[in-house]
Protein backbone atom coordinates (compact mmCIF):
# COMPACT_ATOMS: atom_id res chain seq x y z
CA UNK A 1 0.00 0.00 0.00
CA UNK A 2 2.93 2.49 0.75
CA UNK A 3 3.78 2.59 -3.01
CA UNK A 4 0.29 2.73 -4.09
CA UNK A 5 -0.17 5.64 -1.66
CA UNK A 6 3.17 7.64 -3.28
CA UNK A 7 1.97 7.23 -6.61
CA UNK A 8 -1.18 8.97 -5.16
CA UNK A 9 0.57 11.68 -3.75
CA UNK A 10 3.13 11.99 -6.75
CA UNK A 11 -0.16 12.53 -9.34
CA UNK A 12 -1.42 15.19 -6.86
CA UNK A 13 1.77 16.36 -6.80
CA UNK A 14 1.36 16.31 -10.57
CA UNK A 15 -1.72 18.42 -10.05
CA UNK A 16 -0.49 21.16 -7.97
CA UNK A 17 2.22 22.02 -10.37
CA UNK A 18 -0.81 22.86 -12.74
CA UNK A 19 -2.18 25.13 -9.77
CA UNK A 20 1.34 26.78 -9.34
CA UNK A 21 2.66 27.27 -12.80
CA UNK A 22 -0.76 28.23 -14.30
CA UNK A 23 0.24 27.01 -18.07
CA UNK A 24 0.84 24.09 -20.30
CA UNK A 25 3.69 21.71 -19.03
CA UNK A 26 5.95 19.12 -20.85
CA UNK A 27 6.52 15.38 -19.91
CA UNK A 28 9.91 16.72 -19.20
CA UNK A 29 8.86 19.42 -17.29
CA UNK A 30 6.77 17.16 -15.07
CA UNK A 31 9.25 14.71 -14.47
CA UNK A 32 12.32 17.38 -13.11
CA UNK A 33 9.89 18.99 -10.89
CA UNK A 34 8.69 15.76 -9.71
CA UNK A 35 11.69 14.26 -9.54
CA UNK A 36 11.17 11.00 -10.83
CA UNK A 37 12.05 9.20 -14.07
CA UNK A 38 10.48 9.86 -17.24
CA UNK A 39 8.75 6.86 -17.01
CA UNK A 40 7.41 7.07 -13.82
CA UNK A 41 5.79 10.86 -14.84
CA UNK A 42 4.43 9.37 -18.26
CA UNK A 43 2.73 6.73 -16.59
CA UNK A 44 0.88 8.69 -14.07
CA UNK A 45 0.16 11.43 -16.89
CA UNK A 46 -1.12 8.80 -18.69
CA UNK A 47 -3.53 7.82 -15.92
CA UNK A 48 -4.36 11.28 -15.18
CA UNK A 49 -5.41 11.95 -18.90
CA UNK A 50 -7.19 8.80 -19.10
CA UNK A 51 -9.06 10.23 -16.37
CA UNK A 52 -9.86 13.66 -18.40
CA UNK A 53 -7.97 15.90 -15.67
CA UNK A 54 -5.05 15.96 -17.33
CA UNK A 55 -5.50 16.91 -21.17
CA UNK A 56 -2.78 16.46 -23.97
CA UNK A 57 -2.17 19.05 -26.54
CA UNK A 58 -1.98 17.10 -30.31
CA UNK A 59 0.10 19.46 -31.55
CA UNK A 60 2.62 20.72 -29.08
CA UNK A 61 2.73 17.62 -27.14
CA UNK A 62 2.31 19.52 -23.64
CA UNK A 63 -0.22 18.91 -21.06
CA UNK A 64 -2.95 21.32 -19.03
CA UNK A 65 -5.31 21.27 -16.71
CA UNK A 66 -8.40 19.07 -18.28
CA UNK A 67 -11.84 19.34 -17.37
CA UNK A 68 -12.28 16.29 -15.14
CA UNK A 69 -11.89 17.73 -11.70
CA UNK A 70 -13.78 21.14 -12.90
CA UNK A 71 -16.79 20.10 -10.94
CA UNK A 72 -15.65 19.25 -7.50
CA UNK A 73 -13.95 23.12 -7.70
CA UNK A 74 -16.75 24.23 -8.76
CA UNK A 75 -18.61 22.70 -6.09
CA UNK A 76 -16.20 24.09 -3.56
CA UNK A 77 -17.16 27.62 -4.55
CA UNK A 78 -20.89 26.93 -5.22
CA UNK A 79 -21.22 25.61 -1.76
CA UNK A 80 -19.28 28.09 0.66
CA UNK A 81 -20.12 30.01 3.07
CA UNK A 82 -18.20 32.98 2.61
CA UNK A 83 -18.89 33.26 -1.10
CA UNK A 84 -22.64 33.05 -0.26
CA UNK A 85 -22.16 35.75 2.38
CA UNK A 86 -19.94 38.32 0.49
CA UNK A 87 -21.86 38.00 -2.84
CA UNK A 88 -24.27 40.56 -2.22
CA UNK A 89 -21.92 43.00 -0.30
CA UNK A 90 -19.36 42.75 -3.06
CA UNK A 91 -21.89 43.58 -5.24
CA UNK A 92 -23.17 46.71 -3.32
CA UNK A 93 -19.52 47.46 -2.98
CA UNK A 94 -19.48 47.54 -6.80
CA UNK A 95 -22.56 49.79 -7.16
CA UNK A 96 -20.81 52.35 -4.57
CA UNK A 97 -17.59 52.49 -6.19
CA UNK A 98 -17.86 51.41 -9.71
CA UNK A 99 -14.51 49.79 -9.43
CA UNK A 100 -13.84 45.79 -9.30
CA UNK A 101 -14.84 44.78 -6.05
CA UNK A 102 -13.57 41.30 -4.88
CA UNK A 103 -12.38 39.06 -2.12
CA UNK A 104 -9.58 37.37 -1.02
CA UNK A 105 -8.45 34.89 1.50
CA UNK A 106 -5.01 33.19 2.94
CA UNK A 107 -3.49 30.00 1.49
CA UNK A 108 -0.19 29.27 2.75
CA UNK A 109 2.34 32.22 1.52
CA UNK A 110 -0.79 33.21 -1.19
CA UNK A 111 -3.75 35.26 -1.00
CA UNK A 112 -6.53 33.07 -3.22
CA UNK A 113 -9.55 35.41 -4.97
CA UNK A 114 -12.59 33.62 -3.83
CA UNK A 115 -15.05 35.85 -5.42
CA UNK A 116 -14.87 38.92 -7.83
CA UNK A 117 -17.37 41.29 -9.06
CA UNK A 118 -16.02 43.39 -12.10
CA UNK A 119 -16.77 46.82 -13.22
CA UNK A 120 -18.43 47.39 -16.51
CA UNK A 121 -15.59 50.46 -17.07
CA UNK A 122 -13.46 49.47 -19.86
CA UNK A 123 -10.74 50.08 -18.35
CA UNK A 124 -10.65 48.48 -15.13
CA UNK A 125 -8.79 46.24 -13.25
CA UNK A 126 -9.57 42.47 -14.02
CA UNK A 127 -9.30 40.19 -10.79
CA UNK A 128 -10.63 36.63 -11.88
CA UNK A 129 -11.74 34.09 -9.15
CA UNK A 130 -9.33 31.32 -8.19
CA UNK A 131 -6.41 34.07 -9.05
CA UNK A 132 -3.84 33.80 -6.45
CA UNK A 133 -1.56 36.83 -5.51
CA UNK A 134 1.86 36.05 -2.68
CA UNK A 135 0.89 37.72 0.29
CA UNK A 136 3.85 39.93 0.42
CA UNK A 137 3.56 41.09 -3.73
CA UNK A 138 -0.02 42.21 -3.50
CA UNK A 139 -1.92 45.25 -1.96
CA UNK A 140 -4.58 42.71 -0.64
CA UNK A 141 -1.96 39.73 0.27
CA UNK A 142 -0.19 42.58 2.53
CA UNK A 143 -3.25 43.82 3.93
CA UNK A 144 -4.00 40.10 4.97
CA UNK A 145 -0.10 39.46 6.45
CA UNK A 146 -0.32 43.09 8.05
CA UNK A 147 -2.64 40.94 10.41
CA UNK A 148 -0.27 37.93 11.50
CA UNK A 149 2.91 37.91 13.69
CA UNK A 150 6.04 39.77 12.62
CA UNK A 151 8.25 36.94 12.79
CA UNK A 152 5.40 35.60 9.95
CA UNK A 153 6.46 39.10 8.26
CA UNK A 154 10.10 38.78 8.13
CA UNK A 155 10.17 35.31 6.74
CA UNK A 156 7.52 36.29 3.99
CA UNK A 157 9.86 39.63 2.97
CA UNK A 158 13.06 37.89 2.97
CA UNK A 159 11.98 35.02 0.96
CA UNK A 160 10.21 37.27 -1.21
CA UNK A 161 13.50 39.71 -1.70
CA UNK A 162 15.95 36.86 -2.02
CA UNK A 163 13.53 35.15 -4.93
CA UNK A 164 13.53 38.24 -6.93
CA UNK A 165 17.11 39.35 -6.08
CA UNK A 166 16.82 42.43 -4.54
CA UNK A 167 17.35 42.20 -1.19
CA UNK A 168 18.32 44.87 1.02
CA UNK A 169 17.81 46.09 4.17
CA UNK A 170 16.19 49.22 3.11
CA UNK A 171 13.49 47.65 0.98
CA UNK A 172 12.94 45.03 4.31
CA UNK A 173 12.29 47.88 6.38
CA UNK A 174 10.28 49.86 4.32
CA UNK A 175 8.08 46.78 3.84
CA UNK A 176 7.98 46.30 7.44
CA UNK A 177 7.03 50.00 7.73
CA UNK A 178 3.95 49.22 5.56
CA UNK A 179 2.64 46.15 7.04
CA UNK A 180 2.85 48.59 10.27
CA UNK A 181 1.09 51.15 8.52
CA UNK A 182 -1.68 49.09 7.81
CA UNK A 183 -1.90 47.51 10.49
CA UNK A 184 -2.40 50.72 12.81
CA UNK A 185 -4.85 52.42 10.05
CA UNK A 186 -6.69 49.22 9.40
CA UNK A 187 -6.46 49.46 5.74
CA UNK A 188 -4.26 49.44 2.50
CA UNK A 189 -4.34 52.29 0.22
CA UNK A 190 -1.56 51.96 -2.68
CA UNK A 191 -0.63 51.25 -6.14
CA UNK A 192 -0.35 47.63 -6.83
CA UNK A 193 3.31 45.89 -7.02
CA UNK A 194 2.98 44.31 -10.46
CA UNK A 195 1.13 47.56 -12.34
CA UNK A 196 1.51 50.91 -10.97
CA UNK A 197 -1.14 52.11 -13.30
CA UNK A 198 -3.62 50.53 -10.47
CA UNK A 199 -4.70 50.65 -7.20
CA UNK A 200 -6.10 48.89 -4.39
CA UNK A 201 -8.02 49.65 -1.03
CA UNK A 202 -8.39 46.92 1.27
CA UNK A 203 -9.32 45.74 4.34
CA UNK A 204 -9.49 42.67 6.64
CA UNK A 205 -11.91 40.73 8.09
CA UNK A 206 -12.05 38.67 10.81
CA UNK A 207 -13.58 35.64 12.56
CA UNK A 208 -15.82 36.33 15.83
CA UNK A 209 -12.44 34.99 17.78
CA UNK A 210 -10.28 38.13 16.04
CA UNK A 211 -8.70 35.45 13.87
CA UNK A 212 -7.91 37.08 10.00
CA UNK A 213 -10.03 35.56 7.40
CA UNK A 214 -9.62 37.27 4.69
CA UNK A 215 -9.48 40.97 2.70
CA UNK A 216 -12.36 42.73 0.67
CA UNK A 217 -10.82 45.03 -1.94
CA UNK A 218 -11.73 47.40 -4.40
CA UNK A 219 -9.09 47.92 -7.31
CA UNK A 220 -9.25 50.61 -10.49
CA UNK A 221 -7.18 53.21 -12.87
CA UNK A 222 -5.19 55.47 -10.24
CA UNK A 223 -7.13 58.09 -12.09
CA UNK A 224 -9.97 57.30 -10.90
CA UNK A 225 -8.92 55.56 -7.83
CA UNK A 226 -6.83 59.00 -6.83
CA UNK A 227 -6.04 60.44 -3.54
CA UNK A 228 -8.80 62.90 -3.25
CA UNK A 229 -11.28 60.26 -3.00
CA UNK A 230 -9.19 58.02 -0.37
CA UNK A 231 -11.86 58.80 2.33
CA UNK A 232 -14.82 57.91 0.99
CA UNK A 233 -13.31 54.57 -0.92
CA UNK A 234 -11.65 53.35 2.36
CA UNK A 235 -15.38 53.99 3.96
CA UNK A 236 -16.97 51.86 1.67
CA UNK A 237 -14.53 49.48 1.66
CA UNK A 238 -14.05 49.43 5.57
CA UNK A 239 -18.05 48.88 6.28
CA UNK A 240 -18.15 46.06 3.29
CA UNK A 241 -16.01 44.53 5.13
CA UNK A 242 -17.76 45.25 8.24
CA UNK A 243 -21.13 43.93 7.09
CA UNK A 244 -19.69 40.76 5.59
CA UNK A 245 -17.80 40.44 9.54
CA UNK A 246 -21.55 40.69 11.15
CA UNK A 247 -22.99 38.58 8.69
CA UNK A 248 -20.49 35.89 9.82
CA UNK A 249 -20.95 36.30 13.30
CA UNK A 250 -24.70 35.74 12.63
CA UNK A 251 -24.44 32.72 10.50
CA UNK A 252 -22.12 31.55 12.90
CA UNK A 253 -24.72 31.85 16.09
CA UNK A 254 -28.14 30.86 13.97
CA UNK A 255 -26.55 27.92 13.18
CA UNK A 256 -23.78 27.01 15.57
CA UNK A 257 -21.32 26.27 12.47
CA UNK A 258 -18.71 28.18 13.35
CA UNK A 259 -15.92 25.62 12.00
CA UNK A 260 -17.58 25.62 8.86
CA UNK A 261 -16.74 28.80 8.09
CA UNK A 262 -12.57 29.21 7.69
CA UNK B 1 -32.85 11.54 -8.41
CA UNK B 2 -29.22 12.11 -9.42
CA UNK B 3 -27.97 9.03 -10.92
CA UNK B 4 -24.20 8.85 -10.55
CA UNK B 5 -23.55 7.88 -14.13
CA UNK B 6 -20.50 9.28 -14.16
CA UNK B 7 -18.92 6.29 -11.75
CA UNK B 8 -20.12 3.84 -14.56
CA UNK B 9 -18.96 5.50 -17.56
CA UNK B 10 -15.19 5.68 -15.67
CA UNK B 11 -15.60 1.92 -15.59
CA UNK B 12 -15.15 1.91 -19.39
CA UNK B 13 -11.41 2.80 -18.49
CA UNK B 14 -9.30 -0.04 -18.82
CA UNK B 15 -5.52 0.31 -17.21
CA UNK B 16 -2.47 -2.88 -17.65
CA UNK B 17 -3.66 -5.62 -15.78
CA UNK B 18 -2.38 -5.88 -12.13
CA UNK B 19 -1.15 -2.52 -11.81
CA UNK B 20 -1.77 -1.38 -8.83
CA UNK B 21 -0.25 1.35 -8.50
CA UNK B 22 -1.96 2.94 -11.22
CA UNK B 23 -5.14 2.13 -10.61
CA UNK B 24 -4.79 3.07 -7.14
CA UNK B 25 -4.53 7.07 -8.87
CA UNK B 26 -7.59 5.98 -11.26
CA UNK B 27 -9.17 5.37 -7.64
CA UNK B 28 -8.32 8.63 -6.30
CA UNK B 29 -9.28 10.08 -9.27
CA UNK B 30 -12.71 8.34 -8.97
CA UNK B 31 -13.11 9.61 -5.16
CA UNK B 32 -12.67 13.31 -6.38
CA UNK B 33 -14.98 13.55 -8.72
CA UNK B 34 -17.68 12.03 -6.66
CA UNK B 35 -18.19 15.18 -4.71
CA UNK B 36 -20.63 17.31 -7.58
CA UNK B 37 -22.38 20.27 -7.34
CA UNK B 38 -25.71 18.32 -6.15
CA UNK B 39 -23.07 16.26 -3.21
CA UNK B 40 -20.98 18.69 -2.02
CA UNK B 41 -20.20 16.86 0.89
CA UNK B 42 -19.29 13.13 1.61
CA UNK B 43 -18.70 10.53 4.08
CA UNK B 44 -16.25 7.39 3.53
CA UNK B 45 -19.10 5.37 3.14
CA UNK B 46 -21.34 7.46 0.59
CA UNK B 47 -18.14 7.68 -1.62
CA UNK B 48 -17.66 4.27 -1.32
CA UNK B 49 -21.08 3.57 -2.47
CA UNK B 50 -20.47 6.06 -5.26
CA UNK B 51 -17.12 4.66 -6.14
CA UNK B 52 -17.90 1.13 -5.31
CA UNK B 53 -14.29 1.11 -3.69
CA UNK B 54 -14.12 -0.89 -0.40
CA UNK B 55 -14.30 1.22 2.06
CA UNK B 56 -10.80 0.76 3.64
CA UNK B 57 -9.50 1.52 0.47
CA UNK B 58 -11.85 4.83 0.49
CA UNK B 59 -10.39 5.91 3.65
CA UNK B 60 -6.24 5.41 2.51
CA UNK B 61 -7.47 7.83 -0.31
CA UNK B 62 -9.27 9.96 1.38
CA UNK B 63 -6.70 10.64 4.18
CA UNK B 64 -3.94 10.67 1.23
CA UNK B 65 -6.33 13.43 -0.20
CA UNK B 66 -6.82 15.74 2.71
CA UNK B 67 -3.16 15.22 3.59
CA UNK B 68 -2.07 16.53 0.53
CA UNK B 69 -5.09 19.56 0.92
CA UNK B 70 -7.53 17.99 -1.89
CA UNK B 71 -10.09 17.35 0.61
CA UNK B 72 -10.84 18.83 4.11
CA UNK B 73 -12.91 17.38 6.91
CA UNK B 74 -16.51 19.07 8.20
CA UNK B 75 -15.12 19.21 11.56
CA UNK B 76 -19.05 19.64 12.21
CA UNK B 77 -20.60 16.95 10.02
CA UNK B 78 -17.69 14.93 9.73
CA UNK B 79 -18.22 15.05 6.52
CA UNK B 80 -15.38 15.59 3.45
CA UNK B 81 -15.71 18.24 1.25
CA UNK B 82 -13.23 19.47 -2.31
CA UNK B 83 -10.61 22.34 -0.89
CA UNK B 84 -9.08 25.28 -2.32
CA UNK B 85 -7.04 23.78 -4.84
CA UNK B 86 -9.56 22.26 -7.14
CA UNK B 87 -11.37 25.23 -7.09
CA UNK B 88 -8.09 27.37 -8.16
CA UNK B 89 -7.93 24.37 -10.53
CA UNK B 90 -11.12 24.72 -12.14
CA UNK B 91 -11.02 28.32 -12.62
CA UNK B 92 -7.61 28.36 -14.21
CA UNK B 93 -9.73 25.58 -16.48
CA UNK B 94 -12.79 27.47 -17.71
CA UNK B 95 -10.49 31.01 -17.90
CA UNK B 96 -7.76 29.10 -20.39
CA UNK B 97 -11.45 27.89 -22.79
CA UNK B 98 -10.77 30.68 -24.98
CA UNK B 99 -14.44 29.97 -26.40
CA UNK B 100 -16.57 30.96 -23.74
CA UNK B 101 -14.62 34.39 -24.34
CA UNK B 102 -15.40 34.37 -27.87
CA UNK B 103 -18.94 33.30 -27.38
CA UNK B 104 -19.72 35.40 -24.78
CA UNK B 105 -21.64 37.91 -26.31
CA UNK B 106 -23.51 36.10 -28.90
CA UNK B 107 -24.87 34.20 -25.89
CA UNK B 108 -25.41 37.83 -24.49
CA UNK B 109 -27.73 38.85 -26.61
CA UNK B 110 -29.67 35.23 -26.92
CA UNK B 111 -30.23 35.68 -23.14
CA UNK B 112 -31.65 39.38 -23.97
CA UNK B 113 -33.90 37.97 -27.31
CA UNK B 114 -35.10 34.32 -25.10
CA UNK B 115 -35.67 36.05 -21.28
CA UNK B 116 -33.92 32.79 -20.25
CA UNK B 117 -30.67 31.39 -18.70
CA UNK B 118 -28.45 30.35 -21.42
CA UNK B 119 -25.38 28.11 -21.29
CA UNK B 120 -22.30 26.82 -23.26
CA UNK B 121 -21.82 22.84 -22.89
CA UNK B 122 -18.68 21.31 -24.08
CA UNK B 123 -18.57 17.26 -24.45
CA UNK B 124 -16.35 14.79 -23.02
CA UNK B 125 -16.40 11.28 -22.84
CA UNK B 126 -20.20 10.35 -22.53
CA UNK B 127 -20.71 13.61 -20.96
CA UNK B 128 -21.67 17.07 -20.92
CA UNK B 129 -20.39 19.61 -18.84
CA UNK B 130 -21.27 23.20 -18.50
CA UNK B 131 -18.50 25.89 -18.92
CA UNK B 132 -20.60 29.25 -18.97
CA UNK B 133 -23.88 30.65 -17.81
CA UNK B 134 -25.62 33.69 -18.50
CA UNK B 135 -28.95 34.69 -16.75
CA UNK B 136 -31.89 35.96 -18.54
CA UNK B 137 -34.66 38.17 -16.88
CA UNK B 138 -36.18 35.52 -15.81
CA UNK B 139 -33.44 33.58 -14.83
CA UNK B 140 -33.99 29.99 -12.62
CA UNK B 141 -32.89 28.77 -9.73
CA UNK B 142 -32.00 25.49 -10.15
CA UNK B 143 -28.27 23.81 -9.77
CA UNK B 144 -27.78 24.78 -13.83
CA UNK B 145 -24.70 25.83 -11.99
CA UNK B 146 -21.11 26.31 -14.30
CA UNK B 147 -19.40 22.58 -13.86
CA UNK B 148 -22.19 20.49 -13.32
CA UNK B 149 -22.14 17.24 -15.57
CA UNK B 150 -24.53 14.88 -17.01
CA UNK B 151 -24.79 12.15 -19.47
CA UNK B 152 -24.83 13.29 -23.24
CA UNK B 153 -27.89 11.36 -23.62
CA UNK B 154 -30.33 13.37 -21.47
CA UNK B 155 -29.32 16.73 -21.89
CA UNK B 156 -30.18 18.71 -25.15
CA UNK B 157 -26.68 20.32 -25.37
CA UNK B 158 -25.66 16.04 -25.54
CA UNK B 159 -27.88 15.12 -28.07
CA UNK B 160 -27.39 18.08 -30.14
CA UNK B 161 -23.63 17.61 -30.36
CA UNK B 162 -24.62 14.05 -30.62
CA UNK B 163 -26.23 14.71 -33.95
CA UNK B 164 -23.31 15.95 -35.80
CA UNK B 165 -20.53 13.83 -33.81
CA UNK B 166 -18.10 11.21 -35.82
CA UNK B 167 -19.11 7.54 -35.75
CA UNK B 168 -16.57 6.23 -33.76
CA UNK B 169 -17.48 8.69 -30.85
CA UNK B 170 -21.26 8.01 -31.33
CA UNK B 171 -20.84 4.10 -31.49
CA UNK B 172 -18.34 4.46 -28.19
CA UNK B 173 -21.27 6.38 -26.25
CA UNK B 174 -23.94 4.20 -27.24
CA UNK B 175 -22.10 1.05 -26.15
CA UNK B 176 -22.31 2.77 -22.37
CA UNK B 177 -24.36 1.82 -19.73
CA UNK B 178 -26.85 4.73 -19.62
CA UNK B 179 -28.50 5.29 -16.54
CA UNK B 180 -31.88 7.56 -15.94
CA UNK B 181 -30.91 11.23 -14.50
CA UNK B 182 -34.60 11.27 -13.70
CA UNK B 183 -37.69 9.53 -13.88
CA UNK B 184 -38.17 11.12 -17.32
CA UNK B 185 -35.10 10.59 -18.62
CA UNK B 186 -35.05 8.81 -22.13
CA UNK B 187 -31.99 6.01 -21.61
CA UNK B 188 -34.19 3.75 -24.92
CA UNK B 189 -30.97 3.64 -27.03
CA UNK B 190 -33.67 2.97 -30.56
CA UNK B 191 -35.50 6.14 -29.60
CA UNK B 192 -32.57 8.32 -29.08
CA UNK B 193 -31.06 7.51 -32.23
CA UNK B 194 -34.85 8.47 -33.95
CA UNK B 195 -34.31 11.39 -31.99
CA UNK B 196 -31.18 12.47 -33.22
CA UNK B 197 -32.46 11.93 -37.40
CA UNK B 198 -35.03 14.68 -36.13
CA UNK B 199 -32.05 16.74 -34.55
CA UNK B 200 -30.36 16.39 -37.73
CA UNK B 201 -33.08 18.01 -39.77
CA UNK B 202 -34.57 20.77 -37.75
CA UNK B 203 -31.15 21.50 -36.32
CA UNK B 204 -31.68 21.84 -32.58
CA UNK B 205 -32.48 19.35 -29.77
CA UNK B 206 -34.81 19.42 -26.68
CA UNK B 207 -34.79 18.02 -23.26
CA UNK B 208 -37.53 17.93 -21.07
CA UNK B 209 -37.11 17.28 -17.19
CA UNK B 210 -34.41 14.57 -18.49
CA UNK B 211 -32.24 16.43 -15.95
CA UNK B 212 -33.96 18.51 -13.68
CA UNK B 213 -37.64 18.10 -12.77
CA UNK B 214 -39.59 21.47 -14.43
CA UNK B 215 -36.64 22.14 -16.35
CA UNK B 216 -36.83 22.46 -20.28
CA UNK B 217 -33.79 23.62 -22.43
CA UNK B 218 -33.35 23.71 -26.34
CA UNK B 219 -29.66 23.42 -27.54
CA UNK B 220 -27.79 23.79 -30.98
CA UNK B 221 -24.75 22.39 -31.72
CA UNK B 222 -21.26 25.02 -32.53
CA UNK B 223 -19.06 23.57 -34.95
CA UNK B 224 -15.66 24.76 -35.19
CA UNK B 225 -13.14 25.42 -38.83
CA UNK B 226 -13.62 22.12 -39.72
CA UNK B 227 -16.87 21.20 -39.16
CA UNK B 228 -16.51 19.35 -35.83
CA UNK B 229 -18.93 19.80 -33.23
CA UNK B 230 -16.98 21.70 -30.55
CA UNK B 231 -19.52 22.93 -28.02
CA UNK B 232 -23.20 23.53 -27.65
CA UNK B 233 -25.41 26.82 -26.67
CA UNK B 234 -28.49 25.88 -24.72
CA UNK B 235 -31.16 27.91 -23.52
CA UNK B 236 -33.16 26.98 -20.55
CA UNK B 237 -36.18 27.66 -18.85
CA UNK B 238 -39.15 26.39 -16.64
CA UNK B 239 -41.15 23.51 -18.55
CA UNK B 240 -44.10 25.44 -18.36
CA UNK B 241 -42.76 28.30 -20.76
CA UNK B 242 -41.50 25.70 -23.16
CA UNK B 243 -44.87 25.14 -25.24
CA UNK B 244 -45.09 24.03 -28.65
CA UNK B 245 -44.93 27.69 -30.01
CA UNK B 246 -42.48 29.06 -27.88
CA UNK B 247 -40.23 26.01 -28.60
CA UNK B 248 -40.00 26.96 -32.52
CA UNK B 249 -39.04 30.30 -31.67
CA UNK B 250 -36.41 29.64 -29.35
CA UNK B 251 -35.12 26.68 -31.30
CA UNK B 252 -34.75 29.21 -34.04
CA UNK B 253 -32.82 31.39 -31.95
CA UNK B 254 -30.26 28.99 -30.47
CA UNK B 255 -29.66 27.52 -33.79
CA UNK B 256 -29.14 31.65 -35.43
CA UNK B 257 -26.60 31.86 -32.16
CA UNK B 258 -24.77 28.50 -32.80
CA UNK B 259 -24.17 29.35 -36.14
CA UNK B 260 -23.08 32.78 -35.55
CA UNK B 261 -20.86 31.54 -32.72
CA UNK B 262 -19.11 28.97 -35.27
CA UNK B 263 -18.58 31.22 -38.14
CA UNK B 264 -17.17 33.50 -35.44
CA UNK B 265 -14.89 30.39 -34.95
CA UNK B 266 -14.03 29.88 -38.57
CA UNK B 267 -16.90 27.43 -39.73
CA UNK B 268 -17.91 27.89 -43.50
CA UNK B 269 -21.61 26.95 -43.41
CA UNK B 270 -21.13 24.87 -46.85
CA UNK B 271 -19.33 22.14 -45.67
Amino acid sequence: MATTLTSVRNSLRILKLFVDHRQTLSLTDIATKLGTAKSTAFRLITTLEKEGILKRDKETGRYTLGLGLVEPGMSFYIHNTLVQIAKRHLRELLRRTNETAYLFIPHHANAICLESVETHHVLRASIRKGSRSPLIASVCGNTILASQDRRTWHAHIRQYLESTDSYTITRHISMVQRLMQIRSTGYAFYTEYDNPDLRTIACPFFSPSGHILGAIAVTGPTQRLDVSQEKQLVAAVTKTAQRIGAALLKHVQSESRFEEVY
Amino acid sequence: MYDDSRTNMSKQIHTPEGDTMLSSVRNACLVLKSFRLTSPELGITEISKLTRLPKSTVYKLVATLSAEGFLEKNPVSGRYRPALPLFEMSQSVLHRIQLTEEALPFMRTLAQQSGETVMLSLYENGEVIWILKIDGPYALKVYSEVGRRNPAYAAASGKAMMASMDRKELDRLFALPWHPVTPKTNIDKAAVRKELEIIRNIGYATQFEEIDEGIASVAAPIFDHLGRPAAAVLVAGAVTRFKKETLKTLGALVRKTALEISRHLGYNTKS
